[in-house]
């Protein structure tokens, strides 16, 4: 979809649309949200919705934030600790590389 | 497992790509580059990592392969290049079989500067012993504990295998590997001389002589760790991995009057249990001669089998006589756990309380003036009818011997049994029993569990000259004394089962046993062997024995014995081939009580064919898969837990290495190329209406 030739209205729309999908534990529509208002909301000449807009493109960045930090921190401690966890490691696991505890 | 060893195969996921694919097939099949630049290493045996509940032992190697300039060590002063002054590390080292003992092994082990091992075998047996297993053999799963004669747990009393190292149960993190081959062994040794060896008190210049070993295993950690990925796997995963397969196999057992082998034997029946071990180990992988250790025991009871069986009122005899041999012995008593646990789940056609005495025969060949010891259990012996009952055996066991050139005596109550699989039966019930053995107090075999447990260990000697058909019926020394051994335990056995005739009728043929030893310790596929057994077996002749319990089953130990005692025990019955293949359509031929077999039979000698007939007998085959898999408690301290890792592939190959600046001049070299190239094209692209002119009309090209 361009951009371009959307509606404010709808284009405000849309944006809240992703931002209250997100909360749907789907982090990814937040990213898709920010890549693709970004430019609306904070390059864009000022018209009516754009501080509207603006806000949920700020939550959203806000959002997928906290999740990459937060996926971040598992994925570490995950691929550090696993052997240490012993059986729970294992079945937390989908594929476990050969030969390593 | 073993199929996968040895074979190539394409190592990586297929979302590497076409390129990656076709470079590994082409490193697999050997293109011409390769060939110029390797030399494999064809006759070679690995290390291999097994597992139990706790505990990981064995070797292995990165996945891609450990690789390193090789040193040739073959005295201990070799080795302080490798661990200290040499100045190209890793290295791999090609070590002299004498010196492969545990004070270098440590030496080896504690430092980051030795990448894996290649040991030449020595060509003659260390005089001093070696043994790389325990000091003290299947402790903790024998009868001794803290609760049942706890002087004689942990071998408090007698240090059974005092040589031994315990190599065999260490873990090594980088491969090792045994040169079976004397040539190959001289290839490695020669290349070492042309680039290796210290000059002048510097270093070697590159290019180096250097060794890469590919021995990668899938598990890790223990039984517990690798049995519940490989169930997970395969409850999930849509590719599923199995990382670790349990010891398993058969044990062969026979008796002597026939019983319905898939009913219950009467209570009141009385069994006589004779047993041995059929299956030994060493440090490396499928390589396991045992012929003291398993060998010489299963052979003498193998042919006291024979000798009961030709006895004429044998079935006047009021008790039975079960023959039993028991595999994966050598590993926490597999088989005859496994028989305990079935007997006491009625899963087996006997039942514990039928026995009434149990024989065991383990390691007789190294008699020191022809004594054979008679072990009991002191602690069971305690008990008044038990300790009666013993005597009796005792005294059955020792008046056989009279007129024998073999000497019976006690070892006493002083000490315990010896590692045995009478010591299971033990632990359920007290069982009056006796351990025959060569030694009374340790092994009187310095090289219990290893490569050198050889013929040679037993004294197996033969005069020069003679064609493979000779030497198969060339009786031994060895062989005449074992044959005197089961004559001995032939004899006893015949009075315990309640024969009251004269025993001197009752004697083992030194032929047979001869024949035995040499296919079960020298050549397997010997004419003998090929005649009785069946022929969709007979690929699995040609090996050199040996008698590892393994993963897939049944063995080629399992299989000879198996047929070795139903051609020694069993008749020769008047039946066609489809006959004997499906008795159930024979009403008389009492498929319950015997089993047949339709063998191959000798050739025939004006012709290239065989004479095929068909053998019924009385041998069957139970499972010997330890009661904790099947329980699936893989972290059992009571039942055995072994496993064996799983691999991809197992291969070693030798060539010549560049100095590391070399290497990387030829990479960076080579990445300038490419990217002028990848420029020039680009310009020449850019520029083409320049640099090419417009060639003839296309409308004047005659089409």
């Amino acid at each position: 979809m361009n951009l371009e030739r959307v509606s404010n209205e709808d284009k405000l729309e849309l944006c809240r649309k992703y931002y209250l999908g997100g909360f749907a534990l789907l982090p990814f529509l937040w990213l898709v949200n920010v890549l693709w208002f970004f430019r609306e909301a904070f390059v864009a000449p000022p018209y009516g919705e754009q501080p509207l807009l603006r806000r949920y493109v700020r939550r959203s960045a806000l959002g997928v934030g906290l999740w990459g930090v937060g996926l971040g921190a598992w994925v570490g401690v995950f691929q550090s600790r696993r052997a240490t966890w012993g059986a729970l490691g294992d079945y937390l696991a989908f594929t476990l590389p050969l030969g390593t505890p | 497992m073993e199929a996968a060893a040895g074979r190539c195969r394409v190592p990586l996921p297929a979302w590497w790509g076409v390129l990656f694919a076709v470079l590994a097939a082409g490193s697999c099949q050997g293109n011409s580059v390769e060939r110029k630049i390797y030399i494999p290493l064809n006759k070679t045996a690995p290390c291999v990592r097994l597992l139990n509940a706790t505990h990981q032992i064995g070797c292995q190697s990165s996945i891609s392969g450990d690789t390193g300039v090789i040193h040739v060590v073959e005295k201990e002063e070799d080795l302080n290049w490798v661990l200290a002054d040499g100045p190209h590390p890793p290295y791999m080292i090609l070590l002299d079989g004498n010196l492969f003992n545990r004070r270098v092994m440590q030496q080896l082990k504690g430092t980051s500067r030795v990448s894996g091992l290649a040991v030449a075998v020595a060509q003659l047996s260390p005089p001093q012993g070696f043994s790389p297993g325990l000091k003290c053999p299947n402790d903790g799963f024998g009868v001794y504990s803290k609760d049942y004669g706890p002087q004689f747990a942990h071998c408090n009393k007698t240090v059974w295998n005092p040589v031994g190292s315990g190599l065999s149960y260490e873990d090594f993190d980088f491969p090792i590997f045994l040169l079976e081959d004397a040539n190959e062994t001289q290839v490695i040794k020669q290349c070492y001389q042309d680039h290796n060896v210290p000059r002048d008190g510097s270093g070697p210049e590159y290019p180096l002589c250097a060794m890469q070993l590919f021995s990668h295993m899938h598990a890790v950690t223990s039984t517990v760790t690798c049995m519940r990925r490989s169930s997970l796997q395969s409850t999930f995963s849509i590719n599923p991995e199995v990382v670790c397969d349990p010891l398993l196999d058969y044990n062969v057992w026979s008796t002597l009057h026939p019983i319905n082998s898939s009913g219950k034997v009467d209570p009141e029946k009385e069994v006589i249990i004779v047993a041995t071990r059929i299956d030994s180990h060493s440090f490396f992988w499928n390589i396991a001669p045992g012929a003291e250790s398993a060998v010489s025991s299963f052979v003498t009871h193998l042919a006291a089998a024979e000798a009961l069986h030709k006895v004429s009122d044998v079935h006047l005899l009021q008790r039975n006589i079960m023959f039993t041999f028991f595999q994966g012995e050598t590993f926490d008593y597999i088989g005859s756990s496994r028989m305990v646990y079935d007997m006491e789940k009625d899963k087996f056609p006997l039942r514990l309380d039928n026995i009434y005495s149990f024989v065991e025969l383990n390691q007789v060949a190294l008699r020191n003036d022809s004594i054979l010891w008679m072990h009991t259990d002191p602690v069971s012996r305690m008990n008044k009818t038990v300790e009666a009952q013993v005597r009796n055996l005792l005294d059955i066991l020792s008046d056989s011997s009279m007129g024998a050139r073999v000497t019976l005596q006690e070892a006493g109550y002083s000490q315990p049994l010896p590692p045995s699989s009478f010591q299971r039966f033990l632990r359920a019930r007290h069982i009056p029993g006796v351990v025959l053995t060569d030694h009374r107090t340790a092994f009187q075999n310095r090289y219990y569990q290893s490569m050198y447990d050889t013929p040679e260990n037993i004294g197996m000697q033969y005069p020069e000259g003679l064609s493979p058909e000779e030497t198969l019926e060339y009786v031994t020394d060895t062989a005449k004394s074992l044959a005197e051994v089961a004559t001995v335990v032939a004899r006893a056995l015949y009075r315990l089962a309640g024969g009251a005739n004269n025993t001197s009728a009752i004697q083992a043929d030194p032929k047979t046993v001869t024949r035995m030893l040499y296919g079960f310790l020298i050549k397997m596929n010997n004419s003998w062997f090929q005649s009785i057994i069946k022929p969709d077996i007979k690929g699995i002749l040609g090996d050199v024995p040996q008698h590892y319990v393994a993963v897939s089953s049944p063995v080629n130990t399992t299989y000879l014995v198996q047929y070795v005692l139903a051609n020694l025990t069993g008749t020769v019955v008047n039946l066609t081939k489809e006959e004997c293949l499906n008795p159930e359509k024979t009403p008389s031929s009492e498929k319950e009580m015997y089993e047949y077999a339709w063998v191959q039979g000798s050739l025939d000698p004006n012709s290239t064919s065989r004479v095929p007939y068909c053998v019924r007998s009385t041998v069957h085959l139970s499972k010997a898969l330890s009661p904790a898999f099947e329980l699936r408690q893989w972290g059992s301290t009571e039942y055995s837990t072994w496993t064996e890792s799983r691999w991809k592939e197992i291969r070693a190959r030798i060539f010549l290495v560049a100095s590391k600046e070399l290497e990387i001049i030829t990479l960076v070299v080579g990445i300038a190329i490419l990217v002028f190239s990848l420029l020039a094209t680009y310009f020449i692209n850019a520029k083409a209406d320049v640099l090419f002119s417009i060639p003839r009309d296309p409308g004047a090209v005659a089409y």
